[in-house]
């Protein structure tokens, strides 16, 4: 987040709280403004949970995600032994859960490293270069769109003996940075016109320079929600391939597989089926809304009037 | 427009061929059938009574027949043009090549099942998107109001419900308000009755297929009503506070005259342009419901060829959404330049 130095200064004075004697940065701005949309402060504080439960939990809880027959009984409900109850083959739910809870986030993660890595960096050089250089590396990008994604993926995944939440975010996270290819291109399609570009080409700055220090931090609010979408969408698309049987298969697990299992019998035991289920739609939801937070944070429109 | 049309189809082409290739080498490269056709043969061989030299011979027959004896380029260009096969494979002249499974046609399959899940598809984005138009409307003129709050959450929540689950759900809640009530006012399995609609009169197969297709069309609806309704508030948004409509207000026009005949119906260009996306979308959401509901159409076609290594299938599917991607997205964008009189083509 260093977009510091090269914003223009307007967009300082033009926000609503202009009237300060303090002058802020523009980073202290954008987490004036998070800090005002409340379900995304929740998000946050409940993804850090999340992590923490994900990431730590297991050191604490006493039941990992293996199978333990004997020692764990069969599809009992939840009770103060086991939190979320257990399975039908001897697994602790809760336990499967944070091991499930893990994979997405690792999968979501890394897919939106890979999404501003990639998807950035083609998209703010293709709107640099414009010309016959934009012409090709758009018309990959669309080549990559017209690609069924889900479609792609699982097939390449069926192919791949017992697939790890590695190589299904490396799939994803390769495939699927067209969109913030396309939306960082049209921003930097508008911003290379403006004059601190041409201002930077007047003292002799590099393409390179141009693009990592004036570029891509003017569309860092953009990269950044692009991302939050990206996290969510790769995170869905891993439980839907695993819920299909195309994912990560046992004896590891993942959120899909593990409602694909409780699915057939949500009736008589629906701990089965609503835990992870729930815990899915929970950590989708924090992404969305802290993306919703980011987007209006990074607004320049937006004003701390809102509610 | 026409030329516009035209150019644009000429463009899509390489698009097309490119994306085919590079769908063709991944599942080229990561399902080869020879493998496993060869290892059931050998499980086999003491019930069936076949040699090594037997086997061998029926590895090779198989080869032949689904067109493995070539290399990988020439296999592209055969599936492509049909140029030297057995008048099953090329796309050109309509074939999709062989399947890997006996007495299974790929091009009669897909014939049969597109049309069931453009039911399911066409049902859901019509639905959705009338939803979406409704509750963006009103978010927008509500702005920051209690039902602004609410229905954003909502869609919020719609944003982050994995299809499957909420299949999972709707499917689930189906068969305990069946249950309850004793009756089958549901149906939650298949895409007609099970034993066929061929002894129904016309007016109870409709109704038949209408009580099977309400559960997967609202579950389908859900991924697409999430983004529409956001689109569809923003764009009221823009619209309500432009000058023309403060302008038909202060000329003292009635409010509904305004919204109906002023606002809305330039809020709606956007969402003209966003129904053939949603159209992709829901084909894609329909891989999911259609294995939830057993529906026998695209998704599931999709699914078992995957589940059976089927490549020339598999290929099949993948080609047909490509095309469909790139038709949507056309239609799309020529539908922008026929709402919006402010965008032409050259």
């Amino acid at each position: 987040m260093s977009s510091t130095t090269e914003a223009p200064v307007d967009a300082k004075v033009g926000s609503g709280d202009a009237i300060t004697s303090k002058e802020r940065t523009q980073f202290e701005m954008v987490v004036r403004r998070f800090m005002r949309h409340r379900l995304a402060v929740t998000s946050l504080i409940l993804l850090v949970l999340l992590l923490l439960i994900a990431f730590v939990g297991p050191l604490f809880y006493k039941w990992g995600y293996e199978p333990q027959p004997g020692e764990i009984p069969i599809a009992k409900a939840p009770s103060g032994e086991h939190w979320f109850g257990t399975t039908r083959k001897a697994q602790d739910l809760l336990g499967l859960i944070i091991r499930g809870t893990q994979q997405s986030l690792k999968i979501g993660l890394l897919v939106a490293v890979l999404d501003i890595g990639i998807g950035a960096v083609w998209g703010a050089v293709a709107g640099l270069f414009r010309g016959w250089v934009d012409a090709i590396m758009m018309r990959i990008v669309d080549v990559i769109f017209v690609v069924p994604f889900l479609a792609v993926v699982a097939a390449v995944s069926t192919g791949i003996n017992r697939v790890t939440w590695l190589e299904i975010a490396l799939l994803i996270g390769l495939l699927g940075w067209g969109t913030t290819a396309r939306l960082v291109r049209g921003q930097v399609l508008s911003l290379r016109e403006q004059e601190f570009i041409e201002a930077a080409r007047a003292v002799g700055a590099s393409n390179t320079r141009i693009v990592f220090r004036h570029l891509l931090p003017n569309v860092t609010g953009i990269i950044l929600v692009s991302a939050t979408l990206a996290i969510v969408s790769a995170i869905l698309l891993e439980s839907a391939l695993s819920f299909l049987g195309f994912g990560i298969q046992a004896p590891d697990t993942s959120l899909g597989s593990q409602v694909s299992d409780g699915a057939g019998s949500a009736q008589n035991k629906p701990w089965l089926f609503y835990f992870p289920g729930i815990t899915l739609v929970l950590i989708c939801l924090t992404f969305n809304f802290i993306g919703d937070g980011l987007r209006d944070a990074f607004d320049p429109r937006q004003t701390l009037e809102r509610k | 427009m026409l030329a516009y049309i035209i150019r644009r189809l000429l463009v899509a082409i390489p698009i097309l061929l490119l994306a085919s290739l590079f769908t063709f080498v991944m599942v080229e490269y990561s399902s080869d059938p020879i493998p496993t056709y060869r290892q059931q043969l050998e499980q086999n061989a003491t019930a069936s009574g076949m040699d090594a030299e037997a086997i061998d011979a029926a590895v090779e027959r198989f080869k032949e027949r689904n067109y493995y004896d070539r290399s990988t380029p020439e296999r592209y260009w055969l599936w492509l043009t049909g140029i030297g096969g057995d008048g099953d494979i090329g796309l050109l002249q309509g074939e999709f090549g062989p399947s890997l499974r006996a007495n299974y046609d790929i091009k009669g399959q897909l014939g049969d099942r597109f049309f069931i899940t453009l039911r399911l598809v066409m049902m859901a984005v019509i639905c959705s998107m009338g939803l979406a138009i409704l509750a963006g409307v009103v978010m927008a003129v509500k702005q920051y109001r209690k039902i602004d709050y609410i229905l954003t959450f909502i869609g919020f929540i719609a944003l982050s419900m994995p299809v499957f689950w909420f299949a999972g759900l709707v499917k689930n809640m189906a068969v305990s308000y069946n249950k309850a009530t004793d009756t089958e006012t549901f149906a939650t399995y298949g895409e007609n009755a099970a034993g066929g609609t061929g002894n129904m009169t016309t007016f109870e197969a409709l109704l038949d297929s209408a009580s099977h297709l309400i559960l997967p069309s609202l579950v389908l609806m859900l991924a697409g009503y999430a983004s529409a309704s956001r689109f569809q508030r923003a764009a009221m948004l823009d619209v309500l506070n432009s000058d023309y409509v403060r302008l038909a207000r202060a000329k003292g026009l009635r409010n509904r005259t305004v919204m109906r005949k002023h606002a809305l119906r330039t809020a709606l260009i956007p969402m003209a342009t966003l129904a053939p996306v949603a159209v992709l979308g829901a084909m894609a959401g329909a891989v999911v419901t259609e294995t939830v509901f057993e529906w026998q159409g695209m998704g599931r076609f999709f699914v078992d060829a995957l589940g059976q290594r089927d490549p020339f299938a598999i290929q099949a599917f993948l080609i047909i959404s490509g095309v469909l991607t790139i038709i949507g997205v056309l239609i799309s964008d020529l539908l922008y330049g026929i709402v919006d009189p402010r965008i032409r083509y050259e």
